[in-house]
């Protein structure tokens, strides 16, 4: 119990915010698959869940649009915090970065375990929400108020709503507190030789990663206090006056539903980052190890890190173009908004650079981190459209932006994870993931993930609305309904692909192919440990940079970060 | 060098903010070791965290928390809605017994410093009490308003705010006032020395932070219009 449950090992903790991850995935996926099959067959009977969630279905036993929003917020709030921020940084960030710098545990051993167990309460907080009078709130992840302020505006908007906010702010204290633990980690845990510019970039992901957490987090947990406060304890900050709801006008409150939304975003666009950034680096390190080469422009890969992480701290308005604020504003937005397309053209950049003219193997880690820069340039194009106001008056409302953001920060940062996954399943477990079906669900999940999100674009254009439970009322709509069945169903095929992936996952650990120590020839500092890794980490002093892959010269194909050369000694490090 | 492995585990700062004697072990700075002239290059130096550290990386967030909220005062002060309450006469008091006790601590740390044990456990002990009677004009000042009939309702935004505020501001002070007690019993035990004085740095940090923001507070809310 104490030994795995409360551990103060970071690579148990790393494991144990894995586990939630993948179950919190799970959950969230199989919101989306009845979402989808509510979007496509409205009129389709469901006896089973009728009566395990006889509040959901009205009396013939057809699901309630009500309950159809209940489920994208939880599918979305899920997704977004549970999955994106938890993987990449809290999940491989514990596991792997006091490994990769040569530390030989977190800073703050004790503050790591504090996140993850209060990590876990506002899951479990979250998902009680369903269970409650009314049910789970039907704002969406982003929670605009007035609907989200005002208890009596819908059923799920009573103790749901409040659920969900003390959720999130829990959450977000968890991982103020982790961010803490890192950033102290990374400044005064680094191995002697292990200078700033010889991390690896993995590494700079989390760093920038945590900062950007430590910066926006807080401003979450201050927007969602003041709107609990709006609900319990009578305030008007987000709340407009002259509403009028249950026949009640409200009085004069002037509170500023806008108000909400710049917080909100202030938050919410740093967040996307906090998604993509450790992905970012992930991808730049498994790229240079199986293309045998240095990363292309490592310092630029640093800069451009550092400048993603600023810039998303200033293009918050661009979730806002169509909530009337002024059109000079939305100028400004637009413009930083396009500038961020700067770094992450450097970085695309260098990721190519990395792989030309590599000795290149095509393993699996390899293949999602190829898949993951398709996914994050075809959703990154889609960014340059909306990120223009005059475009994104059109499409914002609609199914492009769902493709979107499926596509850039859902879809590109798990394959991502994928990639991490079966990258380092041998340094943890000692076996090998099974190449074979890694290969198979790689293709599948690759092309499904296209043939899913590519059509939402499409609808988009065509003026298909978002959060709609159904769209068979409208009669422009009717043409796009057979698209929408090839999603749903191309949806499916790639949900149960990722079953290839949970069986090879789990038989792997038992039945995997057993590997030497560092399978991959890579240069870091974690395969200097045994595979798994004792509960000590052992530590070395490093001489050199994290990527030093065919070196002129050099009468091998790599070296480790360990490796002295005769004349490269630490002072003109 | 050799023994570093053990002596490791006891060294290493394993709790955050104010409370453990390891935390006795800080050196200061940002928390590198200091052994250059160390000719054994086959094993890594230890380094050791640093509590100092710690406190500004709990500041940064705490400032964002209370920027958001001033923001969102600063843009309902605008709205037409807002009605300047007056202050209450507590507050001056408050503001006064903070700054106050922010000037104790630091003679009480200084103590420290030049080995006055004895000074540093009376400083200390003043300060803390300074500290609870800060809470308790809090209270008065809430006493106050709600006698006049002002209380946390949508229609005086005003007000709200300095109901949040203050409880916002006396939450995170809580902090730093179980940070003092935890120094004051180490006074009163002796366990703090001129050398093994982290969590004394720390926690006096954490005060001043918390006065100063008070003070920030108090300007928005009453002083700048």
């Amino acid at each position: 119990m104490r030994k795995y449950l409360f551990s103060q090992d970071h690579k148990i903790i790393g494991l144990q915010y894995y586990l939630l991850a993948l179950l919190a995935v799970f959950v969230s996926i199989t919101f989306s698959v009845i979402m989808r099959l509510r979007l496509t067959w409205p009129s389709d009977v469901w006896f089973i869940m009728s009566k395990l969630l006889p509040t959901a279905f009205n009396q013939t036993g057809q699901m309630t649009p009500e309950f159809y929003l209940s489920l994208m917020t939880m599918h979305g709030t899920i997704m977004v915090f549970f999955v994106l921020t938890l993987a990449p940084q809290a999940a491989f960030g514990n596991y792997f970065l006091p490994l990769q710098i040569g530390a030989k545990e977190m800073a703050y051993p004790k503050l790591g375990l504090i996140s993850f167990w209060l990590t876990f309460l506002s899951f479990c907080v979250l998902l009680s929400a369903f269970f409650v009078t009314g049910g789970a709130p039907l704002t969406g992840w982003t929670a605009y108020p007035p609907l989200s302020s005002i208890v009596s505006s819908q059923p799920g908007q009573a103790r749901g709503m409040d659920l969900w906010l003390v959720s999130l702010s829990i959450f977000s204290l968890a991982t103020i507190l982790n961010s803490i633990n890192f950033l102290i980690t990374v400044i005064t845990k680094r191995t002697t030789g292990m200078s700033l510019m010889r991390l690896p970039l993995t590494c700079w992901g989390w760093l920038a990663t945590a900062m950007v957490s430590l910066l926006a987090f807080p401003v979450l947990l201050a927007a969602g206090l003041l709107l609990l406060f709006d609900r319990t304890l009578g305030t008007a900050f987000f709340l407009p006056s002259g509403l009028l709801i249950d026949g009640k006008v409200i009085s004069l409150t002037d509170g500023l539903p806008l108000l909400w939304q710049h917080l909100f975003w202030f938050f919410g666009h740093p967040e996307v980052y906090i998604a993509i950034l450790p992905a970012m680096g992930f991808v730049s390190h498994f790229l240079a190890t199986f293309s045998r080469k240095p990363v292309f422009g490592y310092r630029s890969m640093v800069f451009a890190t550092l400048a993603i992480a600023l810039l998303g701290f200033l293009v918050w308005g661009h979730h806002m173009f169509i909530a009337g604020i002024s059109p000079y504003l939305s100028m400004t937005f637009s413009l930083l908004t396009l500038t961020i397309a700067v770094p992450s053209a450097i970085k695309t950049l260098n990721w190519f650079g990395t792989i030309w003219g590599g000795k290149i193997q095509l393993t699996t880690p390899m293949l999602y981190s190829l898949g993951f820069i398709s996914l994050f340039i075809t959703g990154g194009l889609g960014g340059i459209f909306l990120g223009q106001s005059s475009l994104d008056i059109y499409l914002h409302d609609t199914y492009f932006v769902v493709g979107h953001f499926h596509l850039i920060m859902g879809s590109s940062a798990i394959f991502a994870i994928f990639a991490a996954t079966a990258f380092w399943f041998p340094q943890i477990v000692g076996r090998q993931m099974n190449e074979d079906l890694g290969k198979v669900h790689f293709f599948i999940t690759f092309l499904g993930v296209y043939a899913i999100f590519l059509p939402m674009h499409f609808l988009g254009i065509a003026g298909n609305p978002r959060r709609y439970a159904e769209i068979s009322e409208f009669l422009y709509l009717n043409e796009l309904q057979p698209l929408h069945k090839f999603i749903t169903i191309a949806m499916l095929v790639t949900v149960n692909v990722q079953l290839l992936f949970l069986i090879n996952l789990i038989t792997s650990i038992f039945a995997g192919k057993k590997v030497k120590e560092n399978p991959w020839k890579a240069t870091t500092l974690e395969w200097t440990s045994s595979s798994p890794p004792s509960k000590d980490n052992a530590t070395t002093i490093v001489y050199r940079g994290a990527y030093d892959f065919s070196l002129p010269g050099a009468n091998k194909d790599y070296f480790m970060q360990t490796e002295d050369l005769p004349n490269n000694s630490l002072d003109n490090s | 060098m050799t023994s570093v492995d053990i002596k490791e585990k006891s060294n290493d700062v394993t709790t955050g903010g104010g409370g453990n004697n390891n935390l006795d072990n800080f050196r200061g700075g940002g928390g590198g070791g200091d052994d250059s002239n160390d000719k054994n290059k086959t094993q890594p130096k230890e380094k050791k965290s640093s509590p100092m550290l710690f406190l500004l990386f709990a500041i940064i967030p705490i400032v964002m928390f209370f920027g958001a909220i001033i923001f969102v005062y600063i843009v309902r002060e605008m709205g037409k809605a807002w009605k300047p309450i007056s202050m209450p006469s507590a507050v001056v008091s408050s503001t006064l017994v903070l700054i106050i006790s922010s000037f104790t601590l630091e003679i009480a740390r200084s103590a420290l410093k030049n080995k006055l044990l004895e000074k540093f456990k009376r400083w200390v002990m003043i300060s803390t009490v300074l500290g609870i009677a800060f809470f308790t004009s809090q209270l008065v000042a809430w006493k106050q308003l709600m006698a006049k009939g002002v209380y946390m309702e949508a229609t005086n935004p005003h007000a709200t705010f300095f109901y949040i505020l203050t409880g916002v501001h006396a939450l995170h002070l809580l902090g730093g006032l179980l940070g003092l007690s935890y120094i004051l019993l180490g006074a009163i035990y002796y366990r703090f020395t001129a050398e093994k004085r982290a969590a004394v740095d720390v926690a006096t940090g954490y005060w001043h932070f918390m006065d100063v923001l008070w003070i920030v507070l108090f300007v928005l809310l009453f002083v700048w219009k």
